[in-house]
């Protein structure tokens, strides 16, 4: 069954001119972009070892692909023997129901959640919200768009597109509403500070901590996850109930298979050979023991993954979400994260959101975010074909919706035009005549009809006076040309 | 270890008088004294580290220690407050990865993980011989050693964030200063395992 994922209203059109006019969204994104692309690089030349890890963390990934349904089965069996209930849900509803039951049983007021794009794309938070629990982002970025009310922009730094005023300024206001001081400048340090004290609090309060996760083992039954900031450590030991909730594409056979890919979100993410905190959870506390959720529940999410199993574009369910991919792409780095429409951006967002949700949602994603410069599946550590994808889904659609009549009338004509030497040579000598007319500062700026519209954002060299045919043709039939000859510049 | 590198603190001793002498060096460096405050500690390193005198590393004219040892929590919900409140976690580690420069810590019976989270300061104290070349080495001691404890953590240096313009910032929402005492030679009360 398709998934259901989140989708901004506004057409394509809308979305991307927003992008384009904000002058400085672009440059915030295009910055953190190329920074995370640069320490990736560095990372890679500075440990020879990634190379091999790469490889071999693409394998597991795509061994645990292959074999999906019985290492689910056995993640199940292993997790439940070490104390911890383990559900599978269809979709978005299931989940927050579950949740929400759960929330009631326990008498559940308060939520603490670290970063998970799973729950991003189930629009988890709205659900609960809607139900009337207090759901709160404990990721630095996720909080700071939380209270902007926004969607993440970049998939490892949420609020990339906002800078320190607009965040104090938010900050501020959170802390007048609370009666509390707020940040006492717009440097990091006082903004950082000021999030930890008032997260700190509410991890202390909370009654249900929701976490996503990176990896699922389903030898030991284990729940990994990655971060940096320490945050889901936080969610998943301080709450008594901590919730689980992963796609079905995160499981892996063995705990081997786990140290090959466990590198793999820092090394292609940011550029770390480990992120800081890598959080490995097997059961709730031990009887006896203080520490840790008394109850762990884990929600294992198709939301349309099952039906690419065994397909063609299996491969894009091996995604780790490192965001290596957004950050080389030269769409993602003109437009940012918001213009994609939905949870997911970048090059995987563009080809994956469609083959969750359907290909008619969002069915411009993969029809007009690609270049096919391919720079994202040289960067991809899990080598998923994503121009590859980009192709197969543009003609899917192209069949199955078909296409406008204007753009088959200009291919066609385009194609008979170029398709004969002697065709080709009429249209040069053609366009030549017309094209003084359509030239500024020696170069090619404009062209009749609807071939004009090409031209809005670019220009060419023009067609040359003599054309190398043309020479090639003079210099064959007159014998006092020599080989010294220049050929026409 | 690649440990400081990652912006870590280091100390390496003998066992005996000079480890106290360097857990001592060590709180000092890591915990940032307020004045008129004397800073509070939650000393928890497990059972394996039992025999190491913390009195004389942390005299108790400069530091209130909250010792747990021999496993057993004080009062319910006690140890999650102190812990809230402590200026500095001590923690013993499962095993600890040179080439990303990663400590791991288990959760097991007399040995938490919360000392080593809402402090803002972490020291951990670690044997030598716990060293392995590379994090999948240390994974695999993880496996080898009988079932999973229900939470484990790598750690690989201090909390840190850079989702505010981009810049790097440290002690988020864990630790911002980690430490590591390394214990070279064999330990007296456990045959140098
Ligand atoms: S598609 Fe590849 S590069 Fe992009 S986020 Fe997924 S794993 Fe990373």
């Amino acid at each position: 069954m398709a998934g259901s994922l989140p989708r901004d209203p506004a057409p394509w059109a809308v979305r991307r001119d927003r992008a384009l006019a904000n002058p400085r969204l672009r440059a915030n994104i295009g910055r953190v972009a190329r920074r995370l692309a640069g320490a990736r690089q560095q990372a890679y030349a500075s440990y020879p070892a990634g190379r091999a890890l790469r490889v071999a963390g693409r394998d597991a990934k795509r061994r645990a692909v292959a074999h999906l349904e019985p290492l689910l089965d056995q993640l199940r069996d292993q997790l439940s023997a070490n104390g911890a209930r383990v559900i599978f849900a269809e979709g978005p509803k299931e989940v927050a129901d579950y949740i929400v039951s759960l929330a009631a049983r326990r008498g559940a007021q308060r939520v603490v959640k670290s970063k998970s794009m799973l729950t991003e794309e189930l629009d988890l938070n709205r659900r609960l919200a809607a139900a009337g629990l207090t759901v709160r982002e404990t990721d630095l970025g996720e909080y700071i768009i939380q209270l902007l009310d926004e969607r993440p922009s970049h998939i490892l730094a949420p609020a990339a597109h906002r800078n320190r005023q607009e965040i104090a300024a938010i900050f501020q206001d959170t802390a007048d509403r609370a009666g509390v001081p707020g940040p006492t400048s717009d440097e990091v340090g006082p903004l950082a500070a000021f999030a930890r004290a008032r997260l700190r609090e509410e991890f202390l309060a909370a009654d249900i901590g929701i976490t996503g996760a990176n990896f699922l083992v389903a030898e030991t039954g284990t729940v990994v996850l990655v971060t940096n900031e320490g945050n889901a450590d936080m969610v998943a030991s301080l709450p008594p109930v901590h919730v689980v909730v992963a796609g079905i594409d995160k499981v892996l056979d063995t705990w081997e298979d786990l140290a090959a890919v466990i590198q793999q979100p820092a090394l292609s993410g940011v550029g770390q050979r480990l992120s800081a905190y890598t959080t490995l959870i097997s059961g709730p506390r031990a009887p006896g023991a203080e520490e840790g959720p008394e109850e762990l529940h884990v929600l294992l999410v198709d939301n349309g993954r099952r039906p690419l199993l065994g397909g063609p574009y299996a491969d894009v369910l091996t995604c780790i979400r490192c965001g290596a991919c957004y950050n080389v792409c030269p769409v993602y780095r003109q437009v940012g994260g918001h213009a994609y429409g939905s949870t997911y951006a970048g090059p995987i967002g563009a080809v994956e959101t469609p083959l969750l949700a359907g290909l008619n949602f969002l069915p411009e994603l993969p029809k007009s975010l690609c270049t096919l410069c391919n720079a994202c599946v040289d960067a991809c550590p899990m080598d998923i074909a994503l121009p590859d994808h980009f192709i197969t889904l543009r003609r899917q659609q192209v069949d199955e919706r078909g296409e406008p009549s204007t753009t088959r009338l200009t291919y066609r004509t385009w194609g008979r035009l170029w398709s004969s030497p002697r065709q080709y040579q009429r249209f040069l000598a053609w366009a030549r005549r017309g094209q003084r007319f359509m030239m500024r500062q020696g170069r090619l700026v404009r062209a009749p009809g609807f071939l004009g519209g090409w031209f809005e954002t670019r220009d060419m060299p023009p067609i040359a006076a003599e054309t190398f045919h043309e020479w090639w043709a003079r210099r064959a039939s007159s014998p006092a040309l020599s080989r010294s000859d220049e050929a026409p510049s | 270890m690649r440990w400081e590198a990652l912006g870590g603190h280091y100390w390496e001793s003998e066992p005996g008088a000079g480890l106290a002498q360097a857990v001592a060096a060590a709180a000092d460096r890591l915990v940032e004294r307020a004045p008129e405050r004397m800073p509070s500690v939650l000393w928890w390193p497990g059972p394996a580290w039992a025999a190491l005198a913390w009195k004389a590393a942390l005299p108790a004219g400069r530091w209130a220690v909250t010792p747990v040892t021999g496993g057993g929590p004080m009062e319910p919900g006690a140890l999650r407050s102190v812990a809230a409140s402590a200026a500095l976690g001590v923690t013993g580690a499962a095993w600890a990865a040179a080439d990303t420069g990663s400590v791991a810590l288990a959760s097991e019976p007399g040995q938490g993980l919360w000392p080593s989270l809402l402090p803002p300061s972490h020291l951990i104290l670690l044997r030598a011989a716990q060293v392995v070349p590379t994090l999948a080495d240390g994974l695999r001691v993880m496996r080898s050693e009988g079932g999973m404890p229900p939470m484990a953590k790598i750690i690989s240096g201090p909390s840190s964030t850079a989702d505010i313009e981009g810049q790097l910032w440290v002690g988020v929402h864990g630790p911002g200063r980690v430490g590591v005492v390394v214990v070279t030679g064999p330990m007296p009360d456990d045959g140098g395992r």
